[in-house]
This record gives structure tokens, sequence and C-alpha cells, in this order.
């Protein structure tokens, strides 16, 4: 790619982000003491330099895409247009691959700067690996930059906007959540690698258990945000479709989860510190196992979210390969070496937590399994596999936590859960997380036990039943600003709702809003799918085959009338067609837009082309005649859901989050003690 | 800690990763990008196909279901038969991810995805 004003901070912060690599892999194997050293010093500002230049690239591609000045940038052109909201057009830079990498990247900068401040001691070989991750992103950067010029740009064109399913609050925190989470997920493998290098395995637990739990805990929120956006907004009525790319970044989680179980029992009993080593490198490598399967495209026929190839499979093959080899070489090199002090375990939290972690592990491991095949059988896993393997998973949770909660640690203090509890409230994050989870499985189980139907309602037909309501269709209004509202009405005893369903234009497509009315008891979820109301329309097409132009008659509703299209005129938006039915003879008649033709009692008007002006123009030319008449009405196609307690997994999701947030507050005000070489007893 | 602790944790382990390879075998269906695949794949066994939709072609049957046309890799077409609602960005989606059987009445789909929005682009 060649080097131009727009993409230079990304050439230059590759330099200097290589300078601090190289600085600090001198630092590491002088064993410098970090802050001292002139390498040290060095490689601190070169890496302080090559953030800025990220950081400058992300601001500056913001502003170009806040100015709309600059759609002959193929980012800006493809995500933003000049009709969206400020929100959108601020998340339009990370709904792309390209904007997406480079925020991921401004994050991993960020979290790297805060790590050089707060590591203490040697720390040439965590920087190191921070600055080779760095690198990394900024390989796919140059690969996937997202300053690319758009091709056969005119002067004049602008972008289309954000696809309209993105235009939700949800989805415009949820990537920025989520690589924050994946950008801390690093720390853990980072000061793991330093940790081997060092052999000391001791203090290398309470270091990393607040970054773990960050790690996690952001990681966490957003796949929850994630759920909450495709239950409000996609319209099946789910939160969880087990696609690999939703997969892709639950597998880390999930091993993270227990990446601060095990760090736990190890910080206070001394156990599971080669597990840990493993669980920490193991995320990592998870978390870019995630980036390969959503950006190299192997998944685009088998995932909905997956990117197509857009020509980074191989440098994500690479680093992939790149990153086990490294972390699989150096664990198994330097673990036996590595000393750290063991208790017996007895029947006790720890083993409680300890088993636990094993059963989050296997559970991965069962994802994993599932969302790779894929790539070695042609072949999908069926969601079915996922549930039911989640049941042991689910009942072992259940099972483990209330054995933990009413076991003490293994520790002769005599304290029991119940006075940690009380000790103080930021210490009962904990056990708010973990009653969160609680809450979370048996709101995934109610709100499977609910049921669905699908109902198709004639415009003023007689209400028709589903769940206990009984449903109307009562026509569709015009909204101010592209809007559409399809009017419903639900009906149970003498309680009418009004339902209604809001249909939003853009210029890129429109989008349909799910109805959901809650209740104590559950959610009531309308589902309108892609088109709420089908008119009674007919499709005559002609298609061009062979240099000549073929008709396909279309039958109109419900009758064995046929029309075939004799002449399209599509810029004054006129057809002449061929109405053929039994027991009369053939009949031209010309429709245009605004003026229908009437025959036989029907009513036939124009309602534009199937696919857009420029489209219609091709080979494959299918225009839409709305009919009415003769009992013909336009009609209501909706899923009624009933998702009971559906709340509770909403409740449980936040509890996570909160109680997460608490557990970190504490681990990193305690890491300061544990810096100072003090260990607090009180797990 | 007693050696049966130990044993029952093995046994239970054991007894998770026979579940969990029984259930992977049964769970796998195989994709197709081909009408051709589909149609060597044993009668009534459950396939995915990849498919764009063939523009205009989707309408309402008398019974409510939705009826649409499928073009595969190889531009073959094929007439599908859905008895649920049009999924979120169906006419829009460049790629159709269906389940379902094939038969003498062409492919009946029990589930229909489509592509992830931030796939998409305006061109």
């Amino acid at each position: 790619m060649r080097i131009t004003t727009d993409n230079f901070p990304i050439y230059l912060a590759f330099a200097c982000t290589a300078v601090s690599l190289v600085a600090y892999i001198v630092s590491a194997c002088r064993r410098d003491r970090g802050a001292d050293s002139r390498k040290s010093v060095w490689a601190r500002r070169a890496y302080f330099a090559s953030v800025g230049c990220i950081a400058y690239a992300t601001i500056y591609l913001l502003q170009q895409i806040l100015s709309q000045a600059r759609y002959d940038i193929d980012y800006i052109y493809s995500y933003s247009g000049p009709g969206d909201e400020l929100l959108y057009r601020v998340s339009s830079l990370w709904a792309g691959q390209e904007g997406s990498l480079l925020l991921w990247a401004m994050l991993v900068g960020i979290v790297g700067v805060v790590l050089v401040r707060r590591l203490r001691g040697p720390s040439g070989a965590a920087m190191a690996f921070w600055s080779t991750f760095q690198l990394s992103l900024l390989i796919l950067l140059l690969v996937k930059c997202p300053f690319a010029k758009l091709a056969g740009y005119q002067p004049g064109v602008i972008g289309a906007g954000l696809n309209p399913l993105l235009k939700n609050p949800w989805m415009a925190v949820h990537p920025p959540v989520l690589f924050l989470g994946y950008a801390a997920l690093a720390v853990p493998a980072a000061m793991a690698i330093q940790a081997l290098i060092e052999g000391d395995l001791r203090r290398w637990a309470g270091r990393c258990l607040p970054w773990a739990l960050l790690g996690w805990v952001l990681l966490g929120s957003g796949i929850f945000l994630g759920m909450v956006w495709s239950y409000e907004v996609t319209g099946w009525g789910g939160f969880w479709g087990w696609d690999s790319v939703e997969n892709a970044s639950l597998i880390p989680w999930l091993t993270s989860t227990a990446l601060v179980h095990g760090l736990i029992v190890q910080r206070y009993r001394g156990r599971m510190a080669w597990p840990n080593i493993m669980l920490a490198l193991g995320t990592f490598l998870l978390v870019f196992y995630a980036a390969f399967l959503t950006r190299s495209g192997v998944l685009k026929d088998v995932s909905k979210h997956s990117f197509a190839g857009l020509g980074a499979y191989k440098p994500l093959l690479g680093l992939l390969i790149f990153y086990a080899a490294l972390c699989i070489g150096l664990a198994v090199g330097r673990v036996r070496s590595a000393k750290a002090t063991t208790h017996p375990l007895a029947l006790s939290k720890d083993f409680a937590v300890a088993v636990g972690a094993i059963a989050l592990v296997l559970y991965a491991a069962v994802v994993l399994v599932g969302t790779s095949a894929p790539l070695f059988s042609k072949s999908v896993v069926a969601a079915g596999f996922y549930n039911r393997m989640s049941i042991p998973i689910a009942v072992a949770a259940v099972v483990l936590i209330v054995l933990a909660s009413a076991l003490g640690w293994s520790r002769s203090d005599g304290q029991s859960p119940a006075r940690h509890f009380n000790q103080s409230l930021w210490k009962s994050g904990s056990h708010i997380a973990h009653l969160g989870v609680l809450i979370s499985i048996v709101g995934i189980v109610a709100s499977t036990t609910g049921g669905s139907r699908k109902l198709v309602l004639g415009l003023d037909e007689p209400g028709r039943p589903a769940l206990g309501y009984t449903f109307k269709y009562t026509g569709i209004s015009q909204l101010a600003g592209d809007k559409e509202r399809v009017n419903l009405t639900a009906k149970r005893g003498d309680l009418t709702r009004d339902v209604s369903i809001l249909i939003k234009g853009s210029p890129n497509g429109t989008v349909t809003v799910p109805h959901i009315v809650s209740s104590p008891a559950g959610d009531l979820y309308i589902s309108p799918g892609d088109q709420p109301v089908e008119w009674p329309i007919a499709r005559p097409v002609v298609r061009l085959i062979d240099g000549r132009w073929e008709s396909e008659p279309a039958r109109i509703p419900e009758s064995d009338a046929l029309i075939t299209l004799t002449s399209v005129r599509a810029e004054e938006r006129s057809v002449k067609l061929l109405y053929e039915a039994a027991g009369r003879k053939p009949v031209e008649v010309t429709v245009a837009d605004g003026k229908p033709a009437a025959i036989d009692g029907y009513e036939l008007t124009f309602a534009g082309y199937e696919q857009d002006d420029k489209r219609a123009m091709s080979d494959n030319v299918a225009v839409k005649i709305a009919v009415t008449g003769n009992g013909l009405v336009e009609k209501a196609i909706i899923e009624v859901i009933w998702k009971p307690l559906i709340w509770l997994l909403w409740l449980g999701l936040l509890l996570i989050v909160i109680g997460g947030l608490m557990a970190c507050r504490r681990r990193f005000r305690e890491k300061r003690t544990i810096d100072d070489g003090i260990l607090p007893d009180s797990p | 800690m007693s050696k049966g602790v130990y044993i029952i944790g093995a046994v239970l382990i054991a007894a998770f990763v026979t579940m969990g390879t029984t259930e992977f075998v049964r769970s796998q269906t195989p994709y197709c990008e081909t009408l051709q695949q589909v149609k060597a794949a044993p009668a009534g066994s459950v396939v995915r196909l990849i498919g764009s939709l063939v523009p205009g072609s989707a309408n309402l049957t008398s019974g409510g279901d939705l009826c649409f046309s499928v073009k595969d890799k190889n531009s073959q077409i094929v007439r599908v038969t859905y008895k649920g609602i049009r999924p979120a960005g169906f006419d829009t989606a460049p790629k159709l991810l269906l389940r379902g059987t094939y038969g003498s009445a062409g492919f009946a789909a029990d589930d229909i995805q489509t592509q992830c929005p931030s796939k998409y682009r305006n061109k």
C-alpha cells in the first residue's frame, strides 16, 4: 500500500512499535530494572510515541467521518452518510472490519500505557510481548487500512450511511467494550510470560488477578450488550444463536472466568500455578483465534456475522501460529523451573472453585470444538448440541456455587463466608456476581418454556387467537421521517393493547423494530420479520436470455388470472401488461406510477421495481403490481413469542457486571499492597 | 482429599467427554454450496444450503408459508418453502444460510440465517 498523508500515522506507529519491541527485548535480555535503565526509557518513549500515532490515526478518521467531506475514503463511504445522527456517525468508526481493527489497536495501546505505568520491577519481557501484540494489529491495519481510497470515486458521491440495524445504542457501545475486554485479557498473558521468564509465580497471581477480572468483566459486558441488541433489534426473539462468531467471543470469556477462579485459588492456596499460566496464555490465544474466525473469512459461508474474505486470512493465520508457538514454547520450556508454594487440597471453598474452573474449561472446549467444526469438516454443528451440552455445566455451576458458599476457605482463620460478606460491601462483589449467574440460569431456562406462533392477519379481518391473546391487524400509518407504523391490537379478556411495529426507512434499507410487551410474568414478543406487511402483489418478470428479452407471467393472488409484461418504460415508471383470464380474450393494459388500471374488478397499481431502479435495469427486471379489489386485502405476518421471566436473565447479567466491577475495584486496591510485597490474608 | 474424590471427578469428566462426542457426531449438519451437493445428500437428511435470494421470487402461499427461490454458486435455482416469517435482512443480505431438507417439492427450510449487517457494504 502506498504511503499517503492519511495512512502515514499507521506506518509511523508501526515503526515506533518495532523500535519499542527491540528495546524491550534488549531490556528483558539484560534483566534491566524497568523504570531505571536507559533501554527501558527508550523502549517506553518509542511505545508512547506509537500509541500517540495510533490515537492520532483514530481521531483523524473520526474527524473525517464527522466532517462528511471524505467519501473518497472507501471505509467512510461504506459505513457512514450525511443522514446519520451524531452517535451513529461516531459508531461508524468501528462498524466495519478496518475501523474496528483501528479501534482495537488504539485500546491495546491505551491499556499498554496503563500497564507501563503500573508494572513495577523488571517488565521488559511483558512489554516486549505487548509490543509484539500491538505490532500484530498494526500489520493487520496495513493489510486492511481504513484509509484505503474508494475505487472509481467521483466527486459528489456520498455514503448511504450506517446499516439501519446497527443504529441502536446497544450496538453503538458493544464493540468498544468488547475490544477493551480483549485488550485487557492480553495483560495476564503478558504477565504470565514475565513470570515464566522470572520463574516466580508467587506474586504473579496477585498482580494478574485484577487485570484478569477487568478483562473478564469488560468482555462479558460486551457479550451481554450484544445479547440485548440481538433480542431487542434483530426480531427473532432470542439472545444467543450459537453462531460461530458469537461463540468465538464466548470461548475466551469462559477461559478467563476459569482463570479468575484459578488465580484466586493460587493466591490463597498456592495451587493451580501451571493451569493458570496455561489459562492466561490460552485465553490470549483464543482472543486471537476469535479475531481469526471473525476476520479471515473462513466462516463466511456458515456464519451470519463473519466478515467475508477481506484479504486478511494469511496474516491472521500466520500471527495465530506465531503466538501459539510462542506461548506453548515458553510455557513448556519454563514452567518446570517455576516454583510455587502448595498446600494440600481439602473439601473446601477452594476445592469447589478449582472444580468450577475445570468445568468452565471443559465447557469452553465443547464450544471450541463445535465452533471449529467447519474448519476441519464440511459441516456445521446444530444449536441443539450446545444447548444439550450446557445442561450438565449449568447443573454443575449451581451445585458448585451453592457448595462454595456453604464451605469456608481451607485455612485456619476461622472466618465464615458470611463474615466475609459482612466485612465490607466492596468485598461482596463475588457474591453478587455468583448470585447473578444463578439468576441468569433461572432466566434462561424459564424463557425457553414459552411458546410461539406465526399469524397471518388480513386487514380488518376478525382477530386470531395466539398465546392467550386475540390479535387483529388494523392498518399501516405513515409517520414523519421516512417511518411507517404497522398497527395491531392484542386483546386479552377485557383489556385491549395497541401493538405497533415501527418500520424505519433509510437510504440503504429499512429496519423493522419488534414490539415487546414486558410484564413481571415475562415478555410478549411480537416479531415482525423483515417485512411485516404483505400486499397482494403480482411480480411479472422479464429476463434477458441469449440477447432476447423473455417475459415470465405472474399470477394475480388468489386467482387463476395471469399478467405478462409486454413493455417496460423504466424512466417513466410505466409498463404494459397482458391480462389473461379464463373465459375472456387477453387484454393489454397500461399501468404507470400514480395511474392504476382497472380490469375485471381488480385495480392494478404500479408499486415499483423489485430492486432499486439501477439494478432493475440489469438483465432481470421484476415489476411489482399491487392488486386490490375482489376481496384481496393486505396482510400482516407476525410471529408471537412468549418469553416467561426473561427479565431474570437481564437482571442476572447486570448483577454479574456489577459484582465483577466491585471485585475489580477491590483487587486493584489490593494489588498495591502486593506490589509492596505484602500478601493480604482474606480471600 | 481421598482418592475416591479424584475417581469420582475422573468418571464425571469421562462421562461429559463421552456425551460431548456423541452429541457432536449426532448434531453435525453438512453445508452445501451447490444444489448438486444438496441432491447428493441422503434423502430426508438435514443439510445447510448457502445461496442468494432471486430478486422478486418471494411470495406467500395461501397457507401463509413463505416461498422463494435461491440461486447457488453455480447459478442453479431451487424453490424454497419456509413456515416462519422473513428474518431481518432477508431481502438485502448478500447470502442466505438455509437449513432444511430437500425433496420433490424443493427445499423445505426450517431455519434461515441472514448475514450480519456489519458485513454489508453499500456498493
